[in-house]
C-alpha cells in the first residue's frame, strides 16, 4: 500500500480518504467499456492507495481521471496478451449476438443446422429420452408449463425450432452467452442451465421425448 | 486555480511513483530486475510445469504451477481433510485404515512420479508415510489418492517411494530398525544389535492399473535407512540406499550415530532377488498390513488386511546386498541420468563422493572387499569411488541432474545450491538459498531425461523472508532459472507443511488427461441416486438411508421428518451435475465429522447421529449458482418413540416413506 500524505501534495487537510470512493466508479465505467480489460489485475494497486483529501470534490475526480488515464497509458501496452482467457463468464460479458445480422436466432449456435423431423413419433427414441431426462434434466424441468428452476417443457417444441433446442442442449454455454432468447430466459431463471454433457444421441432422444410431451403421436 | 494546477502536477508526479510500483521489485537478494518477468504467468495463462510437492507433517501433497509458484490444489493423502470430506465420508474412511486401526495423520516426505523407460510419464505419483509406514499412489487423472499400502516389519518409512525405471517397483526402507513384527518385541531396547532388523520393501506396480502389491522384503542388518534411488540404464536392476547409524546406537543418536568416519550406501541387486524368489529362496512370514484402494466407479474405498509377506535374508543369500562405505552419515543417494554415477551426500561431510557403477561391479567381481558388516560384504571405498568433489560446501544433502553432465547439490549448513560437473568434479556455480535448503527438484531431475529449465530449492528455515505470522512462519521454496550457465533466483513462494522432496513435470504430460467429471451413468456406488425420481428415505430399524441428489440449486429431498433420537442417518448425496468445476457441498448443523464435497457425477456419504430434538438445517457449502444461498433444507428430529412418520419432500410433493 502506498500512502501519500497531504504534505507531499501541498494540502492542509489531514483527513484521509479511501481512493476507492473516487476511483471505483471510474474504473467500473472503464471496465464496462472493456477499455480497462487488459489492466484489471493491476487495478488493485490503485485500489489500495489512500490520498489526503482535497477540498473540491469535482477537482478530485478530474485529478483522478488524469492520473488514471496516464496510468492506463503506462500499463496498457505490455498487458495486451492477457485478454485471451476464455472463461464463460468473460465470454458472457463480451458481445451478444443480438446485434449481429449473420446470427440466425431461429437456429441458435452449435453443430445442428437443418434438422429434419418425422411427422410421427419414434416411441422407442422418446423412451430413451425419458430415461436421460430422469437422470440429467428432471431436477429442474417439469413436463407441464410450470417453471421450476428452468422453464417447464410443455410447448417447448412449438416455441423453438428443433435445431435451436438441440443446439441449446449440446452447446449450452455458448448459447447462453450469445443467443438473445437464451439470455432473456437467463434473466428470468437466473441459474445458467448446466452443461450436462449430453451426447448428440441423448439430445435427439430428449427432443423426441419433448415432442411426445407436446402430443406428437 | 494556480494551487489547483500545482496539485494536479503533484498528483501526476505521485502517479508516476505509482507506475514505478507497478513494476515488480524485491524479487530476491540475488535477482536482477528481469527475474520477476521470468516467473510471471499472466492472468488466465497456464503454467509450464506442475510441481508436486510433499506436504511434510501435513501428511498431504500439494500441486503448484511453475514458474509462477501458484498453489492449485492440496491432495489429501495420509491426513484427513475436512474441507474435502477425506477421511470423514463413509466412502473415504477405509483409505486411512492400518494394522493399528484408523490413523488420521502422517508425515509425507517424498514424492516420485511414475516412469516409463526412465522418463516421467505423468500417470501417477507416489508418496511415503514416514510415521506409520505406508506408500500411496495418487492418480494424476483425478488428482486423488487411489491406493495406500502399509509396510510390515518397518518403522519410519523414509527411503521411499523411489521407483525403478519402468515403475516395476516402488521401494521403502525402514528408517528405524525394529524387531520384526512376528518376533517378540517385548525386549530391552539396548539389545538393538542382536534383535533389531532393517527391512527394505519392494512394492510391485501393475503396468496398466497401477495397483500395488508388497512383492517382497529383504531383511538387512539393523541400521537406519535414509534415502534411495534406483539404478537406470546400465545400472537398471540395482537399487541404492543410503544408511546411517551403522554404530547401531539406540540412544542419543545425535552423538552415538555419528562416531564412525564412514557409514554405507547399500547396493541391492533386485534382479538377483527376483531370481531367488523364483528359486523358492524366500520365506512366507506372517504379517499384518492394510491395503486400501479407492474405486473410481463405486466412488468408494475398500481396506483389505493382508496376512503374510515374502522375505529374503540378505545375510544368508550373500549376493543381493553390498555395502559401499560413504563418509559421515550419508543422506541423499542419487543416480545420474546415465546410471553410471552414484552420488552420496554425507550430511556431516565437507566433500561429495561420487561412485562408479562400473567400478562397483568390477570390485564385486574381483572381491575387493574390506571385510563385512553383519554378514554383508563391504566393498573397498576406493574400489567403487569415481572421485570426490572437494570443498563443495558444508552439509551436502541432495543432488539432482540437468542431463547435460552437471549435478546440483544442496547444502544445508552453508545454505546454498552448488552446480558441479560430474566428469571433472569441478564446482561451476553456487547460489545462496534463504535459508537452510533441504531437498531440491529439477523437472525429471532424478530420471534418465531431465527437463532442466528450472530448479526449485525447498528450504527448512524462512526466518525473515515473509511477513511474520507469530511463532510459526510459512514454509517456503525458491525457484531458480538454470537454463544458462549461472543459476538465477527468480521467485520465492510459500508452501504447505514442510516441503521435503518434490517432483516437477511438463504440464503437457498431465493436463489433457485430467478428468472433468464422473459420468453419472457409470456411477456404481451402492447408494447412488440416478435422478430425482429415485430420491428417497428408507428406514431399516434405527438406521436411516437418505438417497439424495444435488443439482444447481437444490437438494432432493430437502425436507425430511420422522428422524428420531437414537437414529443413525446416512446421507448418500449424488451430484447430478455433468459439467466441469461444479462440485456441491453438503453440511448439517452440529455434525461432528465434516462436510461432504461431491464432484459432478459422484456419490458421497455422511454419517449423522442427531444429538438433540429439533430442526436441523443443511446446506450446500460450495458456491454453485446465483441461487446457491437457496440450496438448503431442513431435517426434523423427534424424540425416541415419537409417532411422527418418516416423510420426505421437495417442493409440493410429500409422499410417505416406505418403512
Amino acid at each position: 500500500m502506498i500512502k501519500i500524505t497531504f504534505g507531499q501534495i501541498g494540502l492542509k487537510s489531514a483527513q484521509y480518504v479511501d481512493f476507492q470512493e473516487f476511483i471505483a466508479p471510474i474504473i467500473y465505467t472503464y471496465r464496462r467499456e472493456s477499455l480497462l480489460y487488459d489492466c484489471t489485475h493491476k487495478v488493485q494497486n490503485i485500489w489500495a492507495i489512500t490520498l489526503s483529501q482535497q477540498k473540491n470534490h469535482t477537482m478530485k475526480t478530474v485529478t483522478m481521471m488524469l492520473a488514471l488515464s496516464l496510468w492506463l497509458t503506462s500499463c496498457g501496452s505490455n498487458d495486451g496478451s492477457n485478454a485471451s482467457a476464455d472463461s464463460s463468464a468473460q465470454a458472457a460479458s463480451s458481445e451478444s449476438a443480438g446485434g449481429n445480422p449473420d446470427y440466425d436466432p431461429k437456429r441458435g449456435t452449435g453443430k445442428f443446422t437443418d434438422v429434419v423431423i418425422s411427422p410421427t413419433l419414434d416411441k422407442a427414441l422418446a423412451e430413451k429420452g425419458k430415461a436421460t431426462s430422469d437422470v440429467k434434466c428432471g431436477s429442474c424441468h417439469k413436463l407441464t408449463d410450470e417453471k421450476l428452476v428452468g422453464p417447464g417443457w410443455k410447448g417447448v417444441t412449438s416455441r423453438h425450432t428443433p435445431a435451436w433446442i438441440l443446439n441449446f442442449m449440446t452447446n449450452t454455454d455458448e448459447m447462453i452467452n450469445k443467443d438473445p432468447v437464451a439470455q432473456a430466459q437467463l434473466e428470468i431463471c437466473l441459474v445458467r442451465m448446466p452443461n450436462q454433457n449430453l451426447s448428440d444421441d441423448e439430445a435427439k432422444s430428449l427432443y423426441e421425448y419433448m415432442r411426445q410431451n407436446d402430443g406428437v403421436k | 486555480m494556480k494551487t489547483n494546477l500545482t496539485k494536479i502536477l503533484a498528483l501526476l508526479l505521485i502517479t508516476g511513483l505509482v507506475f514505478q510500483s507497478c513494476k515488480p521489485k524485491n524479487a530476491g537478494n540475488a535477482s536482477s530486475s528481469g527475474s520477476a518477468e521470468k516467473a510471471y504467468v499472466a492472468p488466465g495463462k497456464y503454467d509450464e510445469f506442475y510441481n508436486l510437492v510433499s506436504g511434510g507433517f501435513s501428511g498431504q501433497m500439494s500441486v503448484y504451477g511453475l514458474p509462477s509458484g501458484r498453489l492449485f490444489r492440496v491432495i489429501p493423502v495420509f491426513s484427513v481433510d475436512p474441507e474435502k470430506g477425506y477421511g470423514y465420508s463413509e466412502e473415504t474412511k477405509p483409505m486411512l485404515n492400518t494394522s493399528h486401526g484408523f490413523v488420521p495423520w502422517d508425515d509425507l516426505h517424498h514424492t516420485e512420479l511414475s516412469q516409463t523407460n526412465g522418463e516421467v510419464d505423468g500417470r501417477w505419483i507416489f508418496g511415503n508415510a514416514n510415521n506409520t509406514p505406508r506408500v500411496a499412489r495418487i492418480d494424476l487423472a483425478s488428482f486423488k489418492t487411489a491406493e495406500i499400502i502399509e509396510l510390515p516389519n518397518s518403522a519410519g518409512n523414509h527411503s521411499s517411494p523411489f521407483i525403478t525405471e519402468n515403475t516395476e517397483y516402488v521401494v521403502a526402507g525402514t528408517r528405524f530398525s525394529v524387531p520384526p513384527d512376528n518376533a517378540n518385541g517385548d525386549i530391552p531396547i539396548d539389545t538393538y544389535k542382536e534383535n533389531f532388523k532393517g527391512y527394505i520393501s519392494f512394492i510391485s506396480v501393475k503396468k496398466e492399473s497401477g495397483e500395488m502389491d508388497l512383492a517382497f522384503q529383504i531383511e538387512c542388518p539393523g541400521v537406519n535407512f535414509d534415502l534411495s534411488h534406483a539404478g537406470k540404464g546400465k545400472s537398471n536392476g540395482w537399487f541404492f540406499f543410503s544408511c546411517y547409524n551403522t554404530e547401531q546406537a539406540n540412544t542419543l543418536l545425535e552423538v552415538n550415530a555419528s562416531q564412525r568416519d564412514k557409514d554405507f550406501i547399500m547396493a541391492v541387486n533386485w534382479k538377483k532377488a527376483e531370481e531367488y524368489i523364483k528359486a523358492g529362496k524366500a520365506k512366507r512370514i506372517p504379517a499384518k498390513y492394510a491395503h486400501n484402494k479407492y474405486n473410481e466407479k463405486t466412488h468408494t474405498a475398500t481396506s483389505e488386511m493382508k496376512k503374510e509377506v515374502l522375505v529374503l535374508d540378505a545375510k544368508a543369500l550373500k549376493d543381493i546386498c553390498y555395502f559401499i562405505p560413504c563418509p559421515k552419515s550419508p543422506h541423499g543417494c542419487d543416480v545420474d541420468p546415465t546410471g553410471e554415477y552414484i552420488v552420496g551426500s554425507g550430511k556431516l561431510a565437507a566433500l561429495i563422493p561420487v561412485f562408479s557403477f562400473d567400478k562397483m561391479l568390477k570390485a564385486i567381481e574381483g572381491k575387493q572387499f574390506d571385510g563385512s558388516f553383519e554378514g554383508i560384504p563391504v566393498i573397498k571405498y576406493e574400489a567403487a569411488l569415481y572421485g570426490e568433489v572437494k570443498k563443495p560446501g558444508l552439509g551436502p544433502l541432495h543432488t539432482e541432474f540437468d542431463g547435460k553432465g552437471n549435478a546440483y547439490t544442496t547444502f544445508f549448513v552453508s545454505s546454498e545450491v552448488v552446480k558441479w560437473n560430474i566428469k571433472d568434479l569441478k564446482v561451476l556455480d553456487r547460489a545462496p538459498t534463504y535459508y537452510s535448503v533441504g531437498h531440491l527438484c529439477i523437472p525429471g531431475g532424478d530420471s534418465k531425461k531431465p527437463n532442466a529449465k528450472y530448479l526449485i530449492a525447498y528450504n527448512k528455515i524462512t526466518k525473515d523472508r515473509y511477513l511474520p505470522t507469530g511463532p510459526e512462519l510459512t514454509q517456503s521454496a525458491q525457484l531458480y532459472d538454470i537454463s544458462g550457465d549461472k543459476m538465477e533466483m527468480i521467485l520465492d513462494f510459500p508452501t504447505i507443511g514442510e516441503p521435503h522432496y518434490a517432483q516437477a513435470i511438463s504440464a503437457d504430460l498431465v493436463r489433457d488427461r485430467s478428468i472433468k467429471f464422473y459420468k453419472i451413468n457409470e456411477n456404481e456406488n451402492k447408494y447412488v441416486t440416478k435422478g430425482e425420481g429415485q430420491a428417497k428415505v428408507v428406514r431399516e430399524g434405527n438406521v436411516v438411508h437418505v438417497y439424495m441428489t444435488s443439482i444447481r440449486s437444490h437438494f432432493a429431498p430437502d425436507n425430511i421428518e420422522g428422524i428420531k433420537m437414537g437414529d443413525v442417518v446416512y446421507f448418500h448425496v449424488t451430484n447430478l451435475e455433468q459439467d466441469w468445476d461444479v462440485p456441491h457441498g453438503f453440511a448439517i448443523k452440529g455434525a461432528t465429522n465434516a462436510e461432504l464435497l461431491i464432484m459432478p457425477g459422484e456419490t458421497q456419504t455422511m454419517k449423522w447421529e442427531p444429538d438433540k430434538v429439533g430442526i436441523f438445517p443443511m446446506y450446500c457449502t460450495d458456491f454453485c449458482s446465483a441461487l446457491h444461498q437457496e440450496m438448503s433444507g431442513y431435517i426434523r428430529v423427534s424424540p425416541k418413540g415419537s409417532s411422527v412418520p418418516l416423510s420426505y419432500s421437495l417442493g409440493k410433493t410429500k409422499p410417505i416413506a416406505k418403512n
